[in-house]
């Protein structure tokens, strides 16, 4: 097991924004993580690296990674060498005043300072399928395309050889074709370096076509855990089901308009006795609204 | 049908010899990918960029008109643009009613208390509720706040509303209620669309007709049927392919 986290919550003085979260990842693994805008999805890929604001208590029973167990101010000391993390914008994330070969040099030298630094730089942008590698090292942030910024920030990531890859909706400023080949790249790569990879998206398309397991956040928590070919048929939880439902079938009628879950996402800071989906729910009953659902056999939060 | 918008051979620093004819009424998307020049063809129509050679024309009650030899203010009242990103859109620091007044003001020359009536009309034709008008934007989720936005864009009632990647911030239950209301005021208000995305699954399910622009140049235009079903270009097929291979 790579990494194996119990019971993760993150909370303000009176707020819970992250409720129970549970999450393990193994070696050569994809876990896509699905969920609307406020659900915790990038709240939880900060809060894997120790990097929440001071305002915010986060507690767990268990975060261990390779299996050492590790305190919250312990997992500074695992960013970057053994966990690592690509943002969805590139040209944010990269430093504009320096070039690609400064740069790379820079996450070279933090991991092994006795490497050739050329060499090595080389050879992270020939497999992130760079061929002009040299003429792409004299270049700054400004002269790269997004396909090309993300693929140099994925390299200035893996410089350091880390075994744990967090990418936070990696390719929602992409168009569709860079999508693909980014996401390819990232899956050859996890294959290939036996590496864990946790793929934060609202797109379920793409979590569909790269994960191997999918979590589905809802409103602060873990809603639903499942084998990724299984969702379409097998997903359980009603929340995922009108998920599936809202992508546009081929019978879909041109110009028809499109479904919607009815009501909004509950805000973190609004308290309810029962079940956080209740109030879009088509299966909602009594109990739903004075009980919250435990999750089911670890698969599925909900009471039926 | 009626051209709304004519695009002679506009040329900038990024586009080369653009043309285009949008049909009053129609929702004409432009597709392409990220770079070609989608986001500076949308900027030159709404007059936010200039251009160095070319013709844009706007039909204007009957006649055709260069946008630069017309005003702003009838400019605006005519075409409005919705952003991509609806946060960065509003002013954090102004509530929804004070950034809604602007163009109440300053395009309709409304008072105060028909500024309030004319927003309120606008969120319900949005869905929204006037409550929202007291509120900031970081009171206000992102499907809300795009919402307001297109609100906004609608305050002058124009007959043109462009709306560069409208949906790409947002979540797919969002999307949906985003794009059920575009083709609600496309069909009852009959607002001309030019919608721009890297979408295919929208763009499929809301166009008349498809712009395909590659490195600065339209490379291939037509009915939406028709560039889905008998894509003549490389990157059409290419983006088509790819539309297929995601779909579930």
């Amino acid at each position: 097991m790579l990494l194996k986290i119990e019971e993760l919550k993150v909370k303000t003085e009176d707020i819970i924004l992250l409720d129970n979260i549970d999450l393990e990842v193994n070696h050569g693994e994809i876990i896509g993580i699905i969920g609307e805008s406020g659900s915790g999805k990038s709240l939880l890929a900060k809060t894997l690296l120790a990097l929440n604001s001071k305002n915010l208590v986060t507690s767990f029973r268990s975060y261990n990674y390779e299996d050492k167990s590790y305190s919250y101010d312990e997992i500074k000391f695992l960013r970057g060498k053994h966990i690592a993390m690509i943002f969805q914008n590139p040209h944010t994330a990269l430093d504009p005043s320096a070039n690609v070969k400064s740069q790379l040099k820079n996450a070279i030298l933090l991991n092994n300072k006795s490497e050739n630094i050329e060499h090595k730089s080389i050879e992270l942008l020939n497999e992130m399928g760079i061929k002009d590698a040299e003429r792409c090292l004299k270049l700054y942030p400004h002269q790269l395309s997004g396909g090309m910024a993300q693929r140099i920030l994925i390299a200035l990531m893996l410089a350091r050889e880390p075994s744990l890859l967090i990418a936070d909706e990696p390719t929602t400023a992409l168009d569709p074709l860079v999508q693909e080949q980014i996401l390819n790249l990232l899956k050859a790569i996890v294959k290939k370096r036996k590496m864990g990879l946790i793929l934060i998206s609202h797109d379920l398309r793409v979590i569909k076509k790269y994960a191997d397991k999918t979590i589905v956040m809802y409103s602060s928590q873990v809603v639903e855990k499942i084998e990724t070919q299984k969702i379409l048929n097998h997903a359980k939880h009603p929340y995922t089901r009108e998920l599936i439902s809202l992508i546009p079938s081929e019978n879909i009628k041109y110009k028809e308009n499109l479904k919607t879950i009815k009501g909004r996402i509950l805000a973190a800071n609004e308290y309810v006795m029962g079940c956080r989906f209740s109030n879009r729910c088509l299966l909602v009953e009594e109990k739903c609204n004075t009980k919250v659902p435990e999750l089911k056999d670890s698969t599925y939060r909900c009471h039926f | 049908m009626k051209k709304i918008i004519r695009v002679k051979n506009i040329n900038n620093y990024i586009l080369n010899n653009i043309n285009l004819d949008i049909e009053e009424g129609s929702i004409t998307s432009i597709i392409g990918k990220s770079g070609g020049g989608k986001s500076t063809i949308a900027k030159i129509l709404s007059k936010i960029e200039n251009f160095k050679f070319g013709l844009i024309q706007l039909n204007y009650k009957n006649d055709y008109l260069n946008i630069e030899e017309i005003s702003n203010k009838i400019f605006y009242s005519y075409l409005q643009i919705v952003f991509q990103d609806p946060y960065s859109s509003l002013n954090p620091q102004r509530t929804i009613f004070e950034s809604l007044k602007v163009p109440c003001k300053n395009l309709l020359n409304l008072k105060n208390d028909e500024c309030r009536e004319k927003c309120t009309s606008m969120l319900s034709l949005v869905g929204l509720n006037d409550i929202v008008l007291d509120m900031f934007p970081s009171q206000l989720s992102g499907g809300q706040l795009q919402r307001i936005n297109i609100a906004r864009a609608l305050i002058p009632n124009p007959k043109i509303l462009i709306l560069d990647e409208p949906l790409s911030a947002l979540d797919i239950s969002v999307q949906s209620q985003i794009i059920n209301l575009l083709l609600e005021l496309n069909k009852s208000q009959k607002i001309t669309m030019i919608f721009i995305s890297h979408d295919l699954h929208v763009v499929r399910h809301l166009s008349d007709y498809i712009y395909v622009v590659d490195t600065g140049s339209i490379i291939e235009h037509g009915k939406m049927y028709d560039i889905f079903h008998n894509p003549t270009e490389d990157l059409t097929k290419l983006m088509v392919d790819n539309y297929n291979s995601i779909k579930i």
